[in-house]
């Protein structure tokens, strides 16, 4: 009566099974056109991608001789849009659009760019309107003093004269520090950061507190470099990211996947040395090396399990 | 032939001078560039000790797994040398988070900390990963044997090395030269760890000098509090496990922790509990662990036994609770050390995962996840503390269930053991033992 052969009841359950696992590893390929969504499913009928870039935020996002926006987080981007068009099956063409600090993220929300490469750094306040690639850079307030001083960090600036360029983040951090560790010193305010820097110069204050990154770029541009010294820790943390928008789970997945292969393949790194160590266009070498932040975080995107 | 320092010996020399050499460059060098270009070159050195020993790993695991499994005879003691293996993992795991919890709680390493706090608002956005059991699967179980073996993938070598074991097994009389092939492979591949760790005191030195030349050693006194903590918690933990050892080995426990001196050293100079793996096992052999034990058990503990870096996943994320001045009661804590428990599980050895993991752990408990920018600066030097303790784990882990199931070799039986595989070592084209 029973023509089945024996054996042959779990075949049916196994086959249910062998599905099931193959199941979410297709889900995992997006590549699909008509599955695309968002941003993706955008460029991909456009062909184009729109790039928000700073005119002057040196090294990461600016403005060649020739006009055409370079740096760091720029090159990322680059990297980024070739891992775009390759998974939605097309070349894209990027369109420049220069974006300023007040106008970036509502350039991103509305949509007026897809990506912004500059030197944003990425806080909860910001994510509750735009999403952040992972961090590719950390800056953060430093002091600055002649080299020889005995100011090594911020506590010994009891009773010395720091200098702040009005209006920066870092007039608020060093004030913030001043009250929290007692520690007792004169902040004295600069109309912007050449003025600061020349207040240093002339002895008028001890340190000079703002991001290491331009504190470097100050260096390098007066070619100052072995007269000063730019202390080591930092005084607050600002981590960069590249913006793009909110509410995009297959743009957000491709975003995180690239930089962990870019990561993996060293490629952040080389970019790094490339406007961080070796010279700019313009001549200058910032000779800024990696922060230990940056290079442990650069470490957890290739160990992300998956 | 002359008196001969130990290798042990050497490697402490190397480690001491590394040191040396690296806060000259530190200090020689105020420009940070020109440090770091120096320490680059230098870590070639320690780069191609661990790209070596890299090298080694799979065709070790699978030699000895295949040719140990293959000897176990039936799968009934593969399972229950399995289960005994993974009791133990899961107890020491436990322990460890219980340890890493209670030690902060008590020494409050973050409390009144005198150093510039990451504003509460930043984000690290770290790539966190949320274990899951799909991801986990595919650690597991490989889709290519070479696949696994080019990544490293230490758990899919496993199993495949299971599955070849026991079928080999199966074929017994069949497959006899097959067996004594892979069991040559592995002997082999012994040997060239041999010849690599005569690299090690040099890896050591240049691992430990481009550490310091880099970082100096001023942050090691600014961060003094949380490290201090820290290696207290570690040296607390080494003292839980070697109990546990004791109660198991008895007074043995003492010997093995004397043949693992160097792998110790090793992993904690180049931050890689990896880099001890063959060490390890080649200590193993000599404290009289079958080889059929350790071959096993040994992959296995390296993704489910890394007591220090479990540790270290309560302890971090207390220290930057404490750091916000944000209290967790006691339950929320517990929650916490459970939550760790599994997703912990998906670290698997990859070097700094343990970050990726308090990440996570972060996010879910609404801690501020800025913190992570505090300790991102020192985490090196913590790495060091973390995987000298995962070797640590490792094999007092394997010894023990080794111990259980009536696998240990009684002492004289090793040490004449080891005196056979000294005498093995030095010379060339040796009868294997």
């Amino acid at each position: 009566m029973n023509t089945r052969r024996p054996g042959a009841w779990w075949r049916r359950p196994l086959a249910a099974l062998a599905l099931l696992a193959v199941a979410p590893w297709a889900a995992a390929q997006a590549t699909d056109p008509a599955q695309l969504s968002g941003t993706l499913k955008k460029v991909r009928e456009t062909g184009t991608i729109t790039i928000g870039h700073r005119e002057s935020s040196i090294p990461f996002s600016y403005l060649s001789a020739r006009g055409e926006p370079i740096g760091y987080s720029i090159d990322l981007c680059k990297l980024l849009v070739e891992a775009i068009g390759d998974e939605v099956g097309r070349t894209l063409a990027i369109k420049w659009v220069p974006v300023t600090s007040e106008s970036r993220i509502p350039a991103v929300v509305s949509g007026q760019v897809d990506l912004e490469c500059g030197s944003t750094t990425n806080n909860l306040e910001r994510q509750k309107q735009v999403a952040f690639s992972p961090t590719m850079f950390v800056s953060g307030t430093k002091l600055m003093v002649k080299k020889g001083s005995p100011v090594k960090s911020f506590r010994d600036l009891a009773g010395k004269k720091v200098v702040v360029t009005a209006g920066t983040t870092n007039e608020k951090t060093m004030r913030e520090l001043a009250v929290k560790f007692k520690v007792d010193m004169a902040i004295s305010v600069a109309a912007d950061h050449a003025a600061s820097f020349a207040q240093l110069q002339s002895g008028q204050v001890d340190a000079f507190a703002t991001d290491d990154v331009l504190l470097y770029g100050l260096l390098a541009q007066n070619k100052a470099l072995s007269d000063y010294v730019v202390t080591g820790d930092f005084l607050s943390y600002d981590p960069y990211g590249v913006m793009y928008r909110k509410g995009e789970p297959q743009l957000a997945r491709l975003v995180n996947d690239t930089f962990h292969n870019l990561a993996e393949d060293r490629e952040i790194e080389r970019r790094y040395t490339r406007w961080f160590l070796r010279k700019l266009p313009s001549g200058v070498s910032l000779d800024l090396p990696m922060s230990a932040q940056l290079e442990t975080i650069i470490q957890t995107m290739v160990a992300r399990t998956e | 032939m002359k008196k001969r320092l130990p290798p042990a010996a050497w490697i402490l020399i190397a480690m001491v001078l590394g040191i040396i050499i690296g806060y000259m460059i530190f200090t020689n060098y105020p420009d940070k560039k020109a440090a770091s270009q120096i320490a680059g070159y230098i870590s070639i050195m320690s780069d191609v000790f661990l790209r070596l020993i890299k090298m080694i790993i799979a065709p070790l695991v699978f030699s000895t797994l295949v040719v140990g499994i293959a000897h176990m005879g039936d799968a009934k003691s593969v399972g229950r040398v399995f289960f005994k293996a993974l009791g133990w993992f899961v107890t020491a795991s436990l322990v460890s988070l219980v340890l890493g919890l209670i030690l902060a709680n008590i020494l409050e390493p973050g409390k009144n900390l005198g150093l510039p706090l990451p504003d509460i608002g930043a984000s690290a956005n770290l790539a966190t990963s949320k274990f899951t059991l799909k991801d986990f699967v595919s650690h597991l179980v490989p889709k290519s044997v070479a696949e696994a073996m080019a990544t490293n993938e230490i758990l899919q070598i496993v199993v495949f090395s299971m599955f070849f074991g026991v079928a080999l097994a199966s074929l017994g009389e069949r497959a006899k030269t097959l067996v004594a092939m892979i069991d040559e492979l592995s002997h082999a591949m012994l040997k060239i760890t041999g010849y690599v760790m005569k690299l090690a005191p040099l890896a050591v030195m240049a691992a430990m000098a481009a550490t310091v030349a880099v970082n100096g050693l001023e942050i090691l006194a600014k961060f003094a509090i949380f490290m201090g903590d820290f290696y207290l918690g570690l040296f607390v933990l080494w003292a839980c496990l070697i109990g546990a050892g004791f109660l198991f080995l008895g007074p043995r426990v003492m010997k093995l922790l004397v043949l693992i001196k160097e792998a110790f050293l090793l992993s904690f100079a180049t931050a890689s509990s990896e880099a001890a793996y063959p060490k390890i096992l080649d200590a193993l052999d000599r404290f009289g662990v079958k080889r059929k034990i350790s071959s096993f058990v040994m992959p296995m503990g390296y993704s489910f036994n890394l007591d220090g870096s479990m540790m270290y996943c309560t302890f971090a994320t207390l220290f930057i609770a404490q750091a916000y001045g944000i209290h967790l009661p006691m339950g929320t804590q517990i929650t916490m050390l459970l939550i760790l428990m599994l997703t912990s599980k998906g670290m698997a050895g990859v070097p700094r995962a343990s970050l990726v993991v308090i990440a996570a752990t972060l996010n879910q408990f609404n801690i501020p996840e800025a913190g992570l920018l505090l300790i991102l600066g020192v985490d090196t030097f913590l790495d060091m503390g973390r995987s000298a303790t995962n070797a640590v784990g490792n094999s007092i882990a394997t010894a023990v269930v080794a111990k259980w199931e009536g696998e240990l070799m009684p002492e004289a039986e090793a040490d004449a053991n080891a005196k056979l595989l000294d005498a093995a070592l030095p010379v060339p084209q040796g009868a294997h033992a």
